[in-house]
């Protein structure tokens, strides 16, 4: 299934909100990581304090980014790595490429790697012959189903079990158990063999630190680390902006990102490598590249009302309040990213409000993922932004503009809109049935198609006014 | 102007200023958590260990080491023979002793030849390593990697078990990192918290994808 082409919006949304497992699998995940996110935040005390630590940190690293990322550049180089700067993700791609056709290597192994989607780079690979295997559980479902995440953190929530058993029969051979241990253990054995066969490895990067040239992965599984142990050469794919100064903030990120993301203190693993292995080291890769990508990320940098949305650190926290996603999941969005950052960020990373206007509008701006946010970014305001922007763009559809030019006719004049609501009190009964209004005209069905709406007062208050007026002085005269 | 400087300069065009040439360091100045005494510490971290499923004691002797793991394993594990075990090649003087206390015989990861290596250790039951830190908060074992410090020993193995010393106890993170600071910086530092584990399944909890499935702490202390 590929989202890009043939997406529309509202067939999207009618086909999440019609699949009851989605909708229940979505709930139980996101509630169950942010249950666990106020847990394990409620017992620091100063969660409060740690988000404003957290802010200025990333604030500060984005707010002097060439600095910092000159910094890894020049470490991740004297420790001997191999830098390779994207400024598209066809650049990108191509980098990866290039390295493959330069081994000859005919497979590799993944470990989750949301830049990796960002670029499509599975794909293209799979194009050029390579077998790609995905090692995180959740994205090695996902890819047997060849559907993407819909969720940053548990990318597969929205599979059943029974489903998960129906995509490894055909690997398997034979028909498998579906509980848990069985489904796990035959993941884990198909892909220990990867493992150790595989000569290189991709991975994603949570942190990197620009004062030792180090690559910071966080993982449950150990597959960020079977990737970046065993393969003897290693790919590192990074946004430019993933960026800490040392070890120092880093310490911090770690805690809020754990924290976050699943309501651990820390994760399992956390994974601090600076390639390539050292002189007479027994394992970790012998050759390493590192990919740096902007895709539009100085443009975010270079235009103040986003900035913030840099210091994103991906930890799905705003996925989990959100009124909206915890409806339709993540797939209704059409986007790589989802949830509320996805919102804010893909029609700016993809330069396109035409085809991802529709994406701030999933929101109710309750303004829960701005409270979430470990690092503060106040999303609900740069999704109003982004709705700004589309009003100015001139991309509004026509029948939202003859509405408003309507409203504005109507609203900014006490005789017109009088007049209005008059006659809508008159006619109003042929679209009532049982006192509230049942059925409406376009645009007003879509609402009554699912509710029903309360009708018109028989008598305006501009109307009673006069009489109340009256009443109000009789009233005040009384009390003096 | 090189790939390199373009990219840089560009970014410091869009932030409008040339690129700053020093930096002042962020001050970061805000309570964390701190215990009173060692006693307190590991007490902390065995607790948090064994919360994520773990098992962990403390052992002031080889002997007292020994038992535990007989305790946790049997006398003689079901699972042991001659390449069941695994251990780092720098080992704490108690983990060695400990091992020929019970007569379990293990084999060292350097020791193995290169081509070999990967086949071996999948086939491995116990990994036996060090570790440079402990922190209490979260129940963690921090490992750095060298030569004789082998990465995979920690990682293929069903089972991982680590002995660490009392004295590198921390209350949390903050102080580890600080201390890694001052440090040379290898190819690996592994922060490990508990059991291998995932939730991608329906959101159930399941113990032992890709990592151990097992894990074992002593926390060797004085006698």
């Amino acid at each position: 299934m590929s989202l890009d082409n043939h997406y529309d919006v509202n067939a999207a949304l009618d086909k999440a909100l019609k699949d009851d497992f989605l909708r229940m699998a979505t709930r139980r995940a996101t509630d169950r990581l942010r249950n666990g996110k106020l847990n394990v935040t409620e017992e620091l005390g100063n969660w409060e304090e740690w988000r404003q630590v957290g802010e200025k940190i990333r604030n500060h690293v984005v707010a002097n980014l060439d600095y910092y990322l000159n910094m890894l550049i020049e470490n991740v180089e004297k420790n001997g790595g191999h830098v390779h700067l994207a400024k598209t993700p066809e650049e990108a791609v191509k980098v990866v490429q290039e390295i493959f056709k330069k081994h000859g290597f005919k497979s590799v192994i993944k470990s989750k790697s949301m830049i990796t989607e960002e670029i499509h780079l599975n794909p293209v690979l799979e194009k050029d012959g390579i077998e790609v295997v995905e090692t995180d559980l959740a994205e090695y479902i996902i890819q047997i189903a060849n559907e993407p995440p819909s969720h940053i953190i548990v990318p597969a929530m929205h599979k059943t079990r029974e489903q998960i058993a129906k995509l490894f029969e055909p690997i398997a051979g034979h028909p498998l158990a579906t509980d848990t241990p069985t489904l796990t253990k035959f993941a884990r054995e198909q892909l220990r063999e990867k493992f150790l066969s595989s000569k290189i490895g991709i991975t994603g990067c949570n942190f990197a630190v620009a004062e030792t040239g180090t690559i910071t992965m966080v993982t449950n599984e150990g597959n960020g680390r079977m990737t970046s142990t065993f393969p003897e050469v290693q790919i590192t794919m990074m946004g430019m902006e993933r960026i800490v100064p040392s070890f120092k903030e880093l310490s911090v990120m770690l805690n809020l990102l754990a924290r976050s993301a699943t309501g651990q203190r820390i994760s399992v693993y956390t994974t601090m490598i600076t390639p390539p292995r050292r002189e007479g080291d027994l394992d970790g890769p012998k050759e390493w590249h590192l990919v740096i990508l902007d895709h539009n990320r100085s443009e975010i940098l270079g235009d103040p009302d986003f900035r913030s949305s840099l210091r994103c650190i991906r930890c799905g926290a705003c996925f989990n309040v959100c009124p909206v996603y915890r409806q339709v999941g993540g797939h209704a969005y059409g986007s790589v990213y989802s949830g509320p950052i996805g919102i804010v960020i893909t029609p700016l990373l993809e330069k396109d409000y035409e085809k991802w206007g529709h994406l701030p509008y999933f929101s109710s701006l309750c303004a829960a993922c701005s409270e979430a946010c470990p690092v503060r970014i106040p999303l609900h305001d740069l999704i109003v932004k982004h709705r700004d922007r589309k009003v100015l763009k001139g991309l509004t559809p026509g029948s939202e503009k003859t509405i408003f030019k309507y409203y504005g006719k109507y609203f900014s004049s006490p005789k017109k809109l009088q007049r209005l609501v008059h006659l809508g009190a008159t006619f109003q009964p042929l679209l009532m049935s049982n006192g509230r209004i049942t059925r409406g005209p376009a645009p007003i069905s879509n609402w009554t198609n699912s509710r029903t709406l309360p009708p018109i007062a028989k008598q305006m208050f501009r109307d009673r006014w006069p009489q109340l007026k009256q009443e109000l002085e009789k009233h005040k005269g009384g009390d003096q | 102007m090189s790939e390199r400087q373009e990219f840089i300069a560009h970014i410091a065009q869009k932030l409008g200023r040339p690129t700053p040439s020093t930096m002042e360091p962020l001050v970061l100045n805000f309570p964390l958590f701190r215990l009173n005494s060692q006693e307190e510490r590991i007490d902390k971290f065995i607790k948090i260990f064994e919360g994520l499923g773990g098992k962990a004691t403390t052992a002031s002797t080889a002997g007292e080491a020994a038992q535990a793991l007989k305790n946790w394993f049997g006398e003689t594990p079901s699972w042991l023979n001659n390449t069941a075990i695994v251990t780092w090649g720098e080992l704490p003087t108690m983990a060695r002793a400990c091992l020929e206390e019970l007569g379990w015989p293990a084999r060292t990861y350097g020791e193995i030849p290169a081509e070999e290596r990967k086949a071996f250790l999948d086939r491995t039951e116990l990994g036996i390593t060090g570790a440079d830190y402990a922190i209490a908060q979260s129940g963690s074992l921090v490992l750095k990697s060298s030569p004789k410090r082998g990465r995979g020993v920690s990682l293929a193995p069903i089972r991982h078990l680590t002995f660490v010393s009392a004295s590198v106890m921390r209350d949390s993170l903050d102080q580890v990192m600080d201390e890694l600071m001052q440090e040379e910086v290898p190819a690996a530092i592994e922060i490990i918290t508990g059991p291998s584990r995932t939730s991608d399944i329906e959101m159930d909890l399941s113990i032992g994808v890709h990592g151990p499935v097992e894990v074992y702490a002593i926390v060797m202390v004085d006698q």
